[in-house]
């Protein structure tokens, strides 16, 4: 059991992370967010005649979320999942890679999924950031797996749309200056 | 569909989520449609970028370690309803076995006569706790400092079970909390070895304060851990146990009779984490083991061991030579130390004395001696992870006891001439730790320092050498022995080496446990043909007709060992005994044999006497596949891995590999499916599925391949399956193309765990073709992937021979035409006294494996001819019409699987008077036949020279082979042998 555990914790506590500090935007909290899913996670295998979990990633991703919903639902914050990028974290340093990517483009583009609805963000974050399948993805935000593909290809086409406007925006722009 | 529904499944696939039947539309109608191609580049692009924006960012990539205890100790708490099975009863009797160990163990240590506090021990261990830990829990311990101690030497452990009373709390709180005192009789007993008879002499620690970070020690456990700690601790560990010898910095003012200046005091410890350590497979191994140190990264996960022991064992240890790895340890040290999560009042340091020790230590006395020494080493040298070495009785540690007033005996043992050090590292260490040894020792009074030391499995080399034919395996010199090695998936790593003696023909390797046992495993079999060959010195092996009338095999296509054999000739060497089938010699030959008009198959039978054994009779099976019409032509579906490791940039293999898969694409159907995956780390899906017919995307993905870095041909190969199973095409020809230049680095566990996926795929259908490159690889394991893939084995040296593959035995060899081929000859016993069969040794069936279905056994290919010769003693051929043998031939239709089997016969009407009157086809088997047994059996008498053979070969060349090339070159290379 204890293997398993550390086999599970470890296998998910880096995206889980990922996710709440997207969530939160606060790493401690996400922290917090994070440990309690997995208490949560033993506690519910140790009820009695408790059934098994499925997917337990998407449990976890399940269990993480409705808890920083309801730290966000105390802090009378809306519910954000903002994809600026995650609040410095003091333990790590910026990689160069990192410093490197803060190009035009991708300005450009993380303002277009900043502007999305929260709800198909978070699909996208799901997906594209987090690899979850539809059918993992339905079972987090309690959505139907075709209502995923739908979100997740309209968020994708609105995203390309508005590249191009935005870029042919600054092409006008640039050259009425 | 509509562009709309594209565009949808655009995204589908972008999400990985399509189906390969969608992606096949979406890439059709991507062909088709402009419009639909430039959306779906842009849509391409978003996600790319949008995928590096969501990278971009950083968060903590685990939890911190608080965070772990507290949900470990979530999970331990005991769940309200117990799921367990145990009975009470049975904990209790766990419970008071386990009291008993701990009482007797102490008993042992007050018998030792050595002043120790035993009170402590009790007052520690009793109510803090000790369990065993494995693997999984020292991993959970590395956040949470310890949950463990183990107690003990590596034959068996005690456990020590924590009280379940106490909740959990954070660590930093337990360790205030907790102050355990330990002595063991560890220390006791190896104070009593240095002192001698004498033990009072050595001031023993009063107590020792376990590291108090020894929180999650206090962890409820559950009751399958429980069950499995108590397992662990009765049954006798099997796996090795590393031994740190470690020593500690004692009570200040306690006197100390070693180190002048430096209140200094020796223990051996002993660390948990067995797993970690080599396994050793034997008991005398687990023995050598012990006499080995080692510093280990722990967390103060620390438990104490009898220093007396290790001696013991060191005497009786065999040729174990240590190794120094101070500096990486040093390396590690560093690293390690401040990411040690201590709490500040506890900056203790631990100091590892870690050294491998005691390499044919002459008697048990100096061995308990020397093993002793190095925990007495002074403790600053440790620190800085200079481990001490001892190789032979008079090393470095010793010199360190003379230093430290060692006893007589141990200055005795100085005088020795000091050996050499095994490796240069250990002069850097010996330096370093005399510069220490000079500073005087601070050490605290209620505690010890620790460090955290490199977690690697002690090196520990061992030399075992074999006596085997070195001529026979080409192994006459150094290099040719590593590149053996190599072939068969051994990397010799720092320090380990291997030679060889020519003249003693002995073949001797200084390497890790585990190296020296994956040689002995492939020596072993080397070994076991060399003893066939010397069954073989007395003759050819005939079979008694009286006792075995029946041979039976299934059929082979392969002509991979002719070919890597060629090369290595080619190149001057010789191919070794094991790797030479005859039957991939005899089939690599056009023999010539007319289709079949209708069926599936015809055989061709005819006899005739040897051309090298006059008094012999050589019997030939020929067996052609039917030609396919173009009508017949089933849809395909190729998955083709192509190995992308550094050695494949070597001499064009890359080159060749792109060049034929061209080939092979340009022979496909335009509709017919071709996937594409490079393997490098790990395994990339370049094309999935497409029709071949579109050669933009396929020079699109052949350009992309690069010959670089490592390579997991597991996981290669596991996509691949996966990959041709997502592409199934029912009832066409599903297929699995591997081009590698050598499975090389699969453990036995890989190999079978891949050899079942491709028995699983056969059973669904899909095929294979391994096509070897180069030829460094594991021949054997190719051949058995080929083997249990239904698929066939070819080895490619040049672009004349992919030529030859993909343009002129395409059809044969990728498109089969029936599975699971058999072929059971049986003889006339009284017209043929004996037989065998040449080549096919690995192709061998029983005689009821003929009829079962269920038994695999070789594919043929459309047009694919095959061939099987067997060598006859006449019994009585009198009259024209006595039965010799009756073939039969089973096989199940490879579109339909369904089963059919014939009979032919001949008699002995049918043998011709002389080998040439039987005509060159006939003749060129027997010769490919003779050449390869040649090479096979070197040495056996019976068996026609070089010259002969060659001689034979002419008449074919005569004939109608004057103009085939590679009867041109069999010939170059039979006389190549002279």
């Amino acid at each position: 059991m204890a293997s398993e555990l550390t086999e599970i914790i470890r296998m998910h506590e880096g995206a889980l992370l990922r996710y709440a500090a997207r969530l939160l935007r606060d790493h401690d909290a996400a922290q917090d967010a994070v440990q309690e899913a997995f208490i949560r996670y033993v506690r519910y295998l140790q009820k009695p005649g408790c059934k098994d979990i499925e997917l337990p990633a998407a449990w976890l991703y399940r269990t993480t979320r409705n808890l920083c919903l309801d730290r966000l639902r105390l802090l009378k914050t809306k519910m954000e999942v903002l994809v600026d990028e995650l609040p410095e974290h003091p333990e790590l340093s910026e990689s160069p890679e990192h410093v490197m990517a803060k190009n035009e483009e991708h300005e450009i583009v993380r303002t277009l999924i900043n502007k999305l609805e929260p709800r198909d963000r978070e699909v996208l974050i799901l997906k594209v950031e987090h690899g979850k399948t539809y059918k993992e993805i339905a079972e987090i935000m309690k959505l139907s797996v075709g209502n995923v593909g739908f979100i997740l290809h309209n968020t994708i086409k609105r995203l390309q749309q508005e590249r191009q406007e935005t870029i042919a925006d600054g092409r006008a722009a640039a050259i009425s200056e | 569909m509509n562009c709309k529904d594209m565009a949808m499944l655009m995204t589908d696939h972008l999400a990985r989520e399509t189906t390969p039947e969608q992606d096949v539309q979406l890439q059709e109608h991507l062909v088709s449609c402009e419009n639909c191609r430039r959306e779906f580049a842009e849509m391409q692009e978003i996600w790319r970028l949008t995928g590096e924006v969501l990278k971009q960012g950083k968060a903590p990539d685990a939890l911190p370690p608080s965070s772990h205890a507290a949900i470990i100790a979530a999970a331990q708490e005991m769940p309200k309803e117990k799921k367990s099975n145990i009975p009470f009863w049975a904990m209790e009797l766990a419970a008071s076995l386990v009291l008993l160990v701990i009482v007797g163990s102490l008993l042992l240590a007050y018998n030792n006569k050595v002043r120790c506090n035993i009170s402590g021990v009790a007052g520690g261990l009793g109510s803090e706790a000790c369990i065993i830990s494995d693997r999984s829990q020292t991993e959970t311990l590395k956040g949470m400092k310890a949950n463990a101690i183990e107690i003990g030497n590596d034959k068996e452990s005690i456990c020590f079970e924590t009280p379940a009373t106490e909740p959990p709390a954070a660590p930093e709180e337990i360790s205030r909390k907790t102050s355990g005192r330990v002595v063991t009789k560890a220390r006791a007993a190896a104070a009593k070895a240095v002192s001698g008879a004498e033990p009072s002499d050595v001031k023993m620690p009063d107590r020792l304060d376990i590291k108090p970070s020894i929180s999650a020690m206090k962890m409820p456990m559950t009751q399958r851990e429980r069950k499995s700690a108590l397992k662990k601790a009765q049954a006798p560990s099997s796996s090795s146990t590393v031994i740190l010898n470690q020593a500690i910095d004692q009570d200040k003012g306690s006197p100390s009779a070693f180190a002048p200046g430096a209140t200094t005091q020796a223990a051996g410890f002993q660390l948990g984490d067995m797993k970690k350590a080599d396994a050793p497979a034997s008991k005398p191994v687990n023995e050598k083991q012990l006499a080995e140190t080692e510093g280990k990264d722990n967390y103060g996960n620390l438990a104490f061991i009898d220093g007396h022991v290790q001696g013991e064992y060191a005497g009786k240890a065999g040729e174990v030579i240590s190794e120094d790895r101070a500096k990486e340890s040093r390396g590690n040290i560093n690293k390690a130390l401040p990411q040690s999560p201590m709490p500040e009042q506890h900056t203790q340091q631990i100091r590892g004395a870690a050294g491998y020790q005691h390499a044919a230590l002459p008697t048990a006395k100096d061995a308990a001696e020397s093993s002793v020494q190095s925990g007495l080493v002074d403790v600053r040298n440790v620190a800085t992870g200079s481990f001490g070495m001892n190789t032979i009785p008079s090393d470095r540690t010793a010199e360190k006891g003379v230093r430290l007033e060692a006893s007589e005996k141990t200055k005795r043992s100085l005088e020795k001439p000091e050996p050499k050090p095994v490796t240069g590292k250990s002069e850097g260490g010996k330096k370093e730790e005399d510069e220490k040894a000079a500073a005087p020792a601070k050490a605290d009074a209620s505690s010890f320092e620790y460090n955290k030391l490199e977690e690697k499995p002690a090196q520990k080399l061992i030399r075992l050498s074999w006596k085997l034919e070195l001529k026979l395996w080409d192994l006459t010199t150094e290099n040719d022995a590593k590149d053996f090695l190599k072939k068969h998936g051994i990397t010799l790593k720092d320090g380990e080496r291997v030679s060889v003696d020519k003249n003693s023909n002995k073949l001797e390797i200084l390497g890790t446990v585990e190296t020296v046992k994956a040689l002995d495993g492939v020596i072993s079999d080397l070994l076991k043909e060399e003893e066939k060959l010397k069954d073989l010195k007395k003759g050819l092996p005939f079979l008694n007709t009286k006792e075995k009338p029946v041979s039976t095999f299934s059929i082979d296509v392969d002509t991979a060992s002719y070919t890597a054999t060629r090369k290595l000739l080619l190149e001057g060497r010789r191919p070794s005994p094991d790797m030479v089938r005859p039957e991939e010699f005899i089939n690599y030959f056009d023999y010539h044999y007319r289709s079949p008009e209708k069926g599936m198959f015809s055989v061709y039978l005819d006899a005739a006497p040897s051309a090298f054994r006059p008094q012999d009779y050589v019997l030939r099976v020929g067996v052609q596949g039917k030609e396919l019409g173009p009508d017949e032509n089933r849809p395909s579906a190729f998955t083709v891995l192509i190995d992308t490791s550094g050695s494949m940039s070597k001499k064009e293999r890359l080159d060749l590999a792109i060049a034929s898969i061209r080939m092979l694409a340009s022979k496909m159907k335009p509709s017919d499916k071709i996937s594409l995956l490079s393997c490098g780390a790990e395994p990339k899906t370049l094309l999935n599925g497409i029709p071949a017919g579109r050669k933009s995307l396929l020079e699109n993905a052949l350009d992309q391949l690069r010959a670089a870095g490592p390579t997991d041909l597991e996981k290669g190969m596991i996509a691949a399956y996966s990959l041709a199973s997502r592409n199934y095409i029912a009832g066409g020809y599903n297929r699995v193309i591997i081009f590698s230049d050598g499975i090389v680095g699969l453990g036995s566990t890989s190999a079978e765990h891949i050899l079942a996926e491709v028995e699983a795929a056969r059973g669904r259908g899909i095929t294979n073709t391994i096509i070897g490159l180069g030829g460094d690889g594991d021949e054997s394991l190719m051949e058995k992937l080929a083997d249990k893939g239904d698929g066939s084995y070819v080895f490619l040296d040049s672009f004349e021979e992919a030529a030859q593959l993909f343009e002129k035995q395409f059809a044969a060899r990728f498109r089969e035409i029936a599975r699971d081929v058999k072929i059971q000859v049986e003889f006339n016993p009284s017209a043929v006294s004996s037989y065998r069969q040449i080549g096919y040794q690995n192709r061998q069936l029983s005689r009821a494996d003929f009829r079962d279905d269920k038994v695999d056994a070789g594919e043929v290919g459309a047009g694919q001819s095959v061939t099987a010769l067997y060598e006859l003693r006449p019994g009585d051929l009198r009259g024209k019409d006595t039965n010799i043998a009756t073939v039969r031939i089973r096989y199940k239709h490879a579109a339909t699987l369904e089963v059919e089997e014939k009979e032919f016969s001949i008699t002995s009407g049918d043998i011709k008077k002389s080998h040439e009157e039987s005509g060159p086809a006939f003749v060129l088997a027997m010769v490919s036949g003779e050449f390869a047994e040649y090479l096979q059996y070197p040495g056996v008498p019976g068996l026609a020279s070089p010259g002969a053979i060659a001689n034979t070969l002419r008449f074919p060349l005569s004939e109608s082979y004057s103009k085939d090339s590679k009867v041109i070159e069999l010939e170059r290379l039979i006389k190549s042998l002279n």
